[in-house]
C-alpha cells in the first residue's frame, strides 16, 4: 500500500552529563497513506522523540525521514515551519488551545497561518461540525470541558487540510468513553478528509483500533502489528 | 518551615531579588528621611549663625545674664541674694544643660565714680576723673600691654590696689603707668578709702576674639582690678560697698548646638526671664544672640520637615506599590502550589503564616541593608547642586539616629503586610475551587463603580480648588507655613487617576484597531490583539506601573527644574545684572557736625578706573553702567508721600549691562530704553505708581529729592515716557511677615530717569555700579584688592546663586525629586523586566503551540513586539503626556511654596528636554534590552520542549 512517511534507522541523541543519552536508537518505520498509525509505549520509551521528528519539529541525529517522499531529515527551520503550517497538523496532549481565543477563533487561527484560501467561515464551521462543537464555536477554552477542549484541537489541526496529523497522547487526559469517541472522529475523519493520524498512546485498549502499531521500548521497536491486509480491501 | 521558605525563595530567585530591591530603597529612602532631615537642619542652623556673624558681627552661641546687686537689697537677705550672685555661672550650666567653651563673669560698680590723681596735675581740670572700679575674670589671656604689665592679685604695700585700662581709657584721660589715683567716695566694704594703682594698659590682644563680647574699645571708664580681690575689697557676703553690676557672658560653641538643643535652649531662655521676673530684685536679664537665629530656624524647619514628607510620599507609595505588584506575581505564579496545600488541609492560617514569615525573611534583610543605603542617599542629597546635578561638597553631619532606625522598622512591617496580602486572595481556595474560579472572568470592582473615574474627578475638583485659592495659598506659604499636602495629593491622585482611567482606554485602542484591520493583520499581529484585549487585567498592573512611573518622573523633573529656574531668574533680575556694586565715597558729613551749614557733597571716585577694568578683560566684562539708586518723592515733600525707587541710568550702557528674562514685559525692553534715550528729561515709571498716581505716558511729574542727612535736594521735572510692570532690580511688591505672622504687602514704586540730565539738578552722589560679566568674578575681587578699592556693597549673582543652592529647603527639594527621578527609572526597568520576563515564562507553552503550528520564530517575536507597542510603549507615551499634563496644571501651584511673595516676574514652567531625553534613554534602553532578553529565551527555547510541558 502507499506510504507517506517513512523513517530510516533514525537516532536521536541527547547531551546528558557525562555523554550522550540515545533516546531513539536507530528506528525504521512506515507510516500508510490514510491510516491510522499508532505508537506504542511507556513514558520515556522515546515515543514523543520520534513523534517530534517525524513531525518535523525536531532533526534526526542520524538516519533519514522521508515525507511524501521528500527527505526532510535535513530541512532548513524554514522548510519545517512551511511543512508544519501547510502539510502538518498538531495535537497535544494537555490543553492546547490558545487561551486568549474562542473555539471558533482557535481553528481560524490555522487557517490563517496556513494561508488557507478558501471561506474560513465556511471551512471553520465544516470543522467543528466534524467533531461535533459547532454549538460551542464562540466560547471560550476555559469555558470549555477537557473532552470539548481535545475536539477543537482537532479540528484546528484538520482545518488547513494538512496530509498528516501527529497527536500526541491525545487521550491522555480524557477518560475511556471520551478516548473512544476522539478516536472516532480520527477513524471518520480518515474517511471524510482522507487524512493520515500518526498518534502515541500508553493506552492499551486502544491498541485495537491502529492500522499499523509500533511498539516502543528504549529507542527501539520491539513489535510491529499491520492490520492494513485484509482491512484496506 | 524555614527550609520549605528558603526553597521557595532560591527558586524564584529574580522576582525574590526584585522583591528585595523594593524592600532596600522602601526602608532606605524611608530612614534617609530623619537622618537627612536632621542633617540639613543642622546646616542650616550653622549657616543661620554663620550669617548672623556675618550680619550683626556678633558672636552667635553668646548668653548673656545681667543683673545688679543693689546695696539696700543686701540689708535684710544679703547672704541668699549673694549666693544667686556667686552662682550664676553654675546655674546657666545646670539649666542649659550644655557645657560652654567659655564663661566670662565682670563685676563693676553701676555707677561712675569721682577720682583724682594723687599726684597733682598743673591744671585742675585735668586733675579729676571718672572710673568704674571692675573686675573681668580671665582678662589676661586676651590682651596685650601697651604699657606697664598685668595687675597683682594682691595688695600693693602702700594700700594701693593694681588696675588695668584700656587704650581708649588711657588716651582720653592724661594718665601716667604706675601712678595712683584716689576714689573721692567710695569706700571698701571696711570703710577705708581706696587708691588704685595703673598697673598697664592693654589693647585686646585680637579684637575679633569672642572673648569681647562688649569691645575692649567701649571699657572707657573701666578700671580692671583682680576678681578675687574686688570681691574681697568691695564685694563680700556681709556687705557691698556700692551698686554692682554683674554680667555674666556664657559663650556656646555655636557650631555644636544640635538641632535638639534649639528648643530646649529657647524654653529656658524664656523660663529663665519668667522665673527672674518673679523676684522683686535683683533683677536678672537675660539675653542670647541666638535667640532670634533660633526662631527663625524654627519658622524654617518645619517647612524643610513638611516639604521633605511631601516629596517623599509618592515614591514610597510607588515603592509599595511596586513590592506589591512583584509579590502578586510571585504568590500568582504559586497559585497551584497554595490550592495543592489548601485541599491537602493546610489551613488558611497556616498558608498565611508561611507566607507571613518569608515576607519578613525579606523585610527583615531589606532593613538591615537598607538603612545603610539610606545614610548613603543623605550623602548623596548634600551633595546635589540641582537637579541630578552632583557636586562636592563640604560633607553634612549625617548620622544613624534611633528615628532613622524606626521609621525603617515602621516601613518594614508595612512592607510585610503588603508582601502578604495577595496571599489572601489565593489561600482561601482548594484547587477545584481554583480551577472553576479560572473559568469566571469579572470586571474588577473598581472599575464596577467607576473608582477611577471617581478619583480623577476629585482630583481635577482640588485642582480647580488650590487655583481659586491662590491668594490664600500665597499668604500661607509666606508666613513660613509649607505648602498645603493636599496640593501634592491632588497632583498624585491626578496621576495615578489618569493611569488606571488608561485602563478602560488601552483594549479599546487595541480593538479598533483589531475591527479595523481583521481582515489584513498578520497572524502574528492577529495573535497579538487578541492577547491585549483579552488579557488584560493580566496586563493592568505593569501598564498602570508604566505611566505611574513615566508620569510621575516627568513631573517631578519639571518641579525641580521649574523652582531652579525661576529662582535663578528671580535672583538675577532682582540683583539687576551679574554684579552691582558700589564703593566707599569720601565725603563732607565730618565738616557738617562741626556746624558746617552747607550741602553734603561727596567727593567721586574714579570712574575711569572701571573703564580700565574692562578695558583690560574684555573678554570676561561685558558690561559696565553707572546707576544711580536714590530714594525720592514724587509730585509732593510732604513726609507721608509715597516712597519711590529712582533709578538714573545710561540708557546705553544699561541696556548693554543689566538683566531681565524677555517675555515679561509686552515690548522688549529695550525699546522703553530707547524712548528714554530719545527724551532727555523722560521717565520710565513702574505700572503701580501710574495706576496710583493716575499718570499716563506724556504725564509731567516733578521728583523731589533728599540727601542722606535728610535734607532737601531740590526737583527735578521728567515727562513719562513708558509705563512697565518690571525693570532690572525691581520688585513691585514687598511682603513683610512680622513676628506673630502676618503677612503684610507694600508695593514698590519706580521712577527712572536719564543719568546724563541729573547733573542739571543734583550734585553727583554715590551710584552703583553695575557689571556684566562672563565666567567667575575672581578678577573683581582681585583688582580690588590691589587697588585698595573698598565696597560697601557687593553683589555677585552668581555668589546669591550658590547660596541658593546650599539652602538646605531647594537642597532637599532638588535631592528628593533627583532621588525620585533615579528611583523612577530603576522601579520602570525593573518592573518592565519581571513583567515580560514573567509573562513570557508563563506563556512557554502558547508558544510551542504556535511554533507547532508553524510560526517562525521572526513572527513569534514579531507578536511579542506588537504587544510591546501597546502594553508598553503607549504606556510610556501616555505617562509622559500625564507628567506634562499635571506639570502644566500643578506646577504653577507648587511653585508657590518656592516663590510666596506676589512676584514681579511671572513664573513659567521649565520643562527640560534633556530630562525627557534622559527617560527616553533610559526606557529606550529598556525596551531593547527585554526584547534581546526575550530573543534569547525565545530562541534558547526548544520547541519541542515547550510540548513536552503538557506531558506532565
Amino acid at each position: 500500500m502507499e506510504e507517506i512517511l517513512r523513517t530510516e534507522d533514525v537516532k536521536r541523541a541527547f547531551p546528558v552529563a557525562g555523554g550522550d543519552f540515545w533516546a531513539l536508537k536507530g528506528i525504521s518505520i512506515t507510516v500508510p497513506k490514510n491510516s491510522l498509525t499508532i505508537l506504542k509505549g511507556r513514558s520515556g520509551s522515546g515515543k514523543t522523540t520520534l513523534l517530534n521528528i517525524i513531525g518535523a519539529l525536531d532533526a534526526p541525529t542520524s538516519g533519514k525521514v522521508f515525507f511524501d517522499g521528500k527527505d526532510i531529515s535535513n530541512a532548513s527551520d524554514k522548510e519545517r515551519e512551511l511543512l508544519r503550517r501547510r502539510e502538518i497538523g498538531f495535537i497535544f496532549q494537555s490543553v492546547a488551545l490558545i487561551p486568549v481565543m474562542s473555539a471558533y477563533e482557535n481553528v481560524e487561527y490555522a487557517l490563517r497561518l496556513a494561508g488557507y484560501k478558501g471561506d474560513y467561515k465556511e471551512r471553520v464551521m465544516d470543522c467543528l461540525k466534524l467533531v461535533g462543537l459547532s454549538k460551542r464555536a464562540s466560547h471560550m477554552p476555559q469555558e470549555l470541558s477537557g473532552g470539548e477542549q481535545q475536539r477543537v484541537a482537532i479540528a484546528r489541526a484538520i482545518a488547513h487540510k494538512p496530509k498528516i496529523i501527529f497527536a500526541d497522547e491525545p487521550t491522555g487526559e480524557l477518560d475511556s468513553a471520551t478516548s473512544l469517541s476522539v478516536i472516532g472522529i480520527f477513524k471518520d475523519l480518515i474517511k471524510k478528509e482522507g487524512i493520515t493520524f500518526v498518534m502515541t498512546t500508553h493506552d492499551p485498549k486502544l491498541m485495537g483500533y491502529g492500522d499499523m502499531v509500533y511498539e516502543i521500548l528504549d529507542g527501539e521497536v520491539i513489535s510491529t502489528t499491520d492490520n492494513t491486509e485484509g482491512r484496506n480491501e | 518551615m524555614i527550609h520549605f521558605i528558603a526553597q521557595k525563595l532560591l527558586n524564584k530567585k529574580w522576582l525574590i531579588l526584585c522583591i528585595l530591591i523594593g524592600n532596600v530603597l522602601l526602608v532606605a529612602i524611608a530612614s534617609c528621611n530623619p537622618m537627612y532631615t536632621k542633617a540639613a537642619l543642622q546646616k542650616m542652623l550653622t549657616t543661620k549663625m554663620d550669617n548672623y556673624i556675618d550680619e550683626e558681627g556678633k558672636y552667635p552661641g553668646l548668653l548673656t545674664v545681667d543683673a545688679v546687686l543693689y546695696q539696700e537689697l543686701l540689708e535684710n537677705r544679703v547672704s541668699s541674694y549673694f549666693d544667686d550672685y556667686t552662682k550664676v555661672e553654675d546655674k546657666v550650666k545646670e539649666l542649659y544643660g550644655i557645657e560652654p567653651i567659655m564663661q566670662v563673669r565682670y563685676f563693676g560698680f553701676s555707677q561712675r565714680q569721682n577720682a583724682h590723681y594723687v599726684e597733682k596735675r598743673e591744671t585742675n581740670a585735668a586733675n579729676s576723673l571718672f572710673v568704674k572700679p571692675a573686675s573681668l575674670t580671665g582678662i589676661g589671656e586676651h590682651v596685650t600691654f601697651l604699657s606697664g604689665d598685668m595687675y597683682s592679685s594682691t595688695v600693693n604695700e602702700d594700700g594701693s590696689i593694681d588696675v588695668i585700662v584700656s587704650e581708649v581709657m588711657y588716651f582720653d584721660s592724661n594718665m601716667v603707668v604706675g601712678e595712683n589715683i584716689e576714689l573721692d567716695n567710695l569706700r571698701d566694704i571696711n570703710g577705708n578709702p581706696i587708691t588704685l594703682r595703673i598697673a598697664g594698659v592693654f589693647r585686646a590682644a585680637d579684637y575679633s576674639d569672642i572673648y569681647w563680647a562688649k569691645s575692649s574699645l567701649s571699657y572707657d571708664i573701666d578700671m580692671f582690678m583682680d576678681p578675687a580681690l574686688f570681691m574681697e575689697r568691695f564685694a563680700n557676703g556681709t556687705t557691698i560697698s556700692g551698686n554692682v553690676t554683674g554680667r555674666w557672658y556664657t559663650f556656646y560653641d555655636y557650631d555644636k548646638i544640635s538641632t535638639e538643643s534649639v528648643e530646649s535652649m529657647l524654653a529656658t531662655d524664656n523660663r529663665l526671664i519668667y522665673d527672674y521676673k518673679a523676684q522683686t530684685k535683683p533683677v536678672y536679664r537675660i539675653t542670647s544672640n541666638y535667640h532670634k537665629v533660633f526662631e527663625d530656624y524654627q519658622k524654617n524647619s518645619g517647612r524643610v520637615i513638611t516639604t521633605m514628607w511631601i516629596l517623599q510620599s509618592p515614591i514610597l507609595v510607588l515603592l509599595a506599590v511596586f513590592i506589591f505588584m512583584v509579590s502578586n506575581q510571585v504568590i500568582s505564579i504559586e497559585q497551584g502550589e497554595i490550592s495543592i496545600l489548601k485541599s491537602r488541609g493546610v489551613s488558611k492560617m497556616q498558608l498565611i503564616l508561611t507566607y507571613l514569615t518569608q515576607s519578613a525573611i525579606l523585610a527583615a534583610i531589606g532593613l538591615v541593608i537598607g538603612v545603610p543605603i539610606g545614610y548613603l542617599l543623605c550623602h548623596l542629597f548634600g551633595s546635589t547642586n540641582a537637579f541630578l546635578e552632583f557636586v562636592g561638597r563640604k560633607a553634612m553631619r549625617v548620622s544613624i539616629t534611633g528615628t532613622a532606625l524606626l521609621y525603617g522598622l515602621v516601613v518594614s512591617l508595612l512592607s510585610i503586610i503588603i508582601m502578604t496580602l495577595p496571599v489572601l486572595k489565593y489561600a482561601r481556595f482548594t484547587i477545584v475551587e481554583q480551577k472553576a474560579n479560572k473559568r469566571k472572568k469579572t470586571t474588577p470592582l473598581w472599575q464596577r463603580v467607576w473608582l477611577d473615574v471617581i478619583l480623577l474627578a476629585a482630583s481635577l475638583y482640588g485642582f480647580y480648588n488650590f487655583n481659586s485659592q491662590k491668594e490664600l495659598l500665597v499668604s500661607k506659604v509666606a508666613s513660613g507655613k509649607a505648602l498645603d499636602p493636599m496640593l501634592f495629593l491632588s497632583a498624585s491622585m491626578f496621576i495615578l487617576s489618569c493611569a488606571i482611567v488608561f485602563l478602560r482606554i488601552i483594549p479599546l485602542l487595541a480593538t479598533v484597531v483589531f475591527k479595523l484591520g481583521r481582515k489584513i493583520l498578520s497572524p502574528a499581529a492577529y495573535a497579538s490583539f487578541l492577547q491585549i484585549m483579552r488579557d488584560i487585567r493580566k496586563q493592568s498592573f505593569i501598564t498602570v506601573f508604566l505611566v505611574l512611573t513615566i508620569a510621575l518622573g516627568i513631573f517631578n523633573a519639571n518641579i525641580a527644574r521649574t523652582v531652579n529656574k525661576n529662582e535663578e531668574i528671580r535672583i538675577h533680575y532682582s540683583t539687576g545684572a551679574d554684579v552691582v556694586l558700589s564703593e566707599k565715597w569720601k565725603d563732607n558729613s565730618g565738616d557738617m557736625k562741626m556746624g558746617y551749614a552747607g550741602a553734603l557733597l561727596y567727593e567721586e571716585p574714579d570712574y575711569g578706573r572701571y573703564e580700565a577694568l574692562k578695558n583690560e578683560n574684555k573678554d570676561k566684562l561685558k558690561g559696565l553702567a553707572k546707576v544711580l539708586r536714590a530714594e525720592a518723592t514724587v509730585n509732593s515733600t510732604a513726609a507721608d508721600a509715597d516712597p519711590v525707587t529712582f533709578l538714573a541710568i545710561n540708557t546705553y550702557d544699561f541696556g548693554n549691562t543689566a538683566w531681565m528674562p524677555d517675555g515679561v514685559t509686552p515690548e522688549h525692553w529695550y525699546n522703553y530704553l530707547n524712548e528714554l534715550a530719545s527724551n532727555p528729561e523722560g521717565a520710565i515709571i513702574s505700572t503701580n505708581f501710574a495706576q496710583k498716581m493716575n499718570f499716563k505716558v506724556g504725564s509731567t511729574i516733578s521728583l523731589y529729592r533728599k540727601d542722606s542727612t535728610g535734607k532737601s535736594m531740590g526737583r527735578m521735572p521728567l515727562t513719562v515716557v513708558a509705563i512697565v510692570d518690571a525693570f532690572p532690580s525691581f520688585e513691585a511688591k514687598q511682603t513683610v511677615v512680622a513676628d506673630d505672622g502676618t503677612v503684610t504687602t507694600t508695593e514698590n514704586y519706580l521712577v527712572v530717569s536719564n543719568y546724563a540730565n541729573l547733573s542739571r539738578y543734583y550734585p553727583v552722589t554715590p551710584y552703583e555700579v553695575w557689571m556684566k560679566v562672563e565666567g567667575d568674578t575672581d578678577f573683581i575681587y582681585d583688582w580690588a584688592v590691589e587697588n585698595k578699592i573698598t565696597f560697601s556693597s557687593f553683589a555677585d549673582y552668581s555668589d546669591r546663586i550658590v547660596a541658593m543652592k546650599n539652602d538646605p529647603y531647594f537642597q532637599v527639594t532638588n535631592g528628593m525629586l533627583t532621588i525620585t527621578f533615579i528611583v523612577v527609572l530603576v522601579l520602570c526597568a525593573i518592573g518592565f523586566l519581571i513583567y515580560w520576563l514573567t509573562s513570557i515564562r508563563a506563556r512557554e507553552l502558547i508558544f510551542g503551540i504556535y511554533r507547532a503550528m508553524g510560526m517562525s520564530m521572526g513572527e513569534l517575536i514579531r507578536m511579542l513586539l506588537n504587544e510591546h507597542f501597546f502594553g508598553s510603549v503607549i504606556p510610556i507615551l501616555f505617562g509622559a503626556g500625564v507628567g506634562i499634563l499635571a506639570s502644566k496644571m500643578f506646577i504653577p501651584l507648587i511653585e508657590i511654596a518656592y516663590a510666596p511673595a506676589e512676584q514681579t516676574l511671572p513664573t513659567g514652567i521649565f520643562i527640560n528636554s534633556g530630562d525627557i531625553v534622559r527617560i527616553s534613554v533610559v526606557v529606550g534602553v529598556m525596551l531593547i534590552g527585554c526584547l534581546a532578553v526575550i530573543s534569547v529565551m525565545l530562541s534558547k527555547m526548544k520547541i519541542n520542549q515547550a510540548l513536552k510541558l503538557g506531558e506532565d
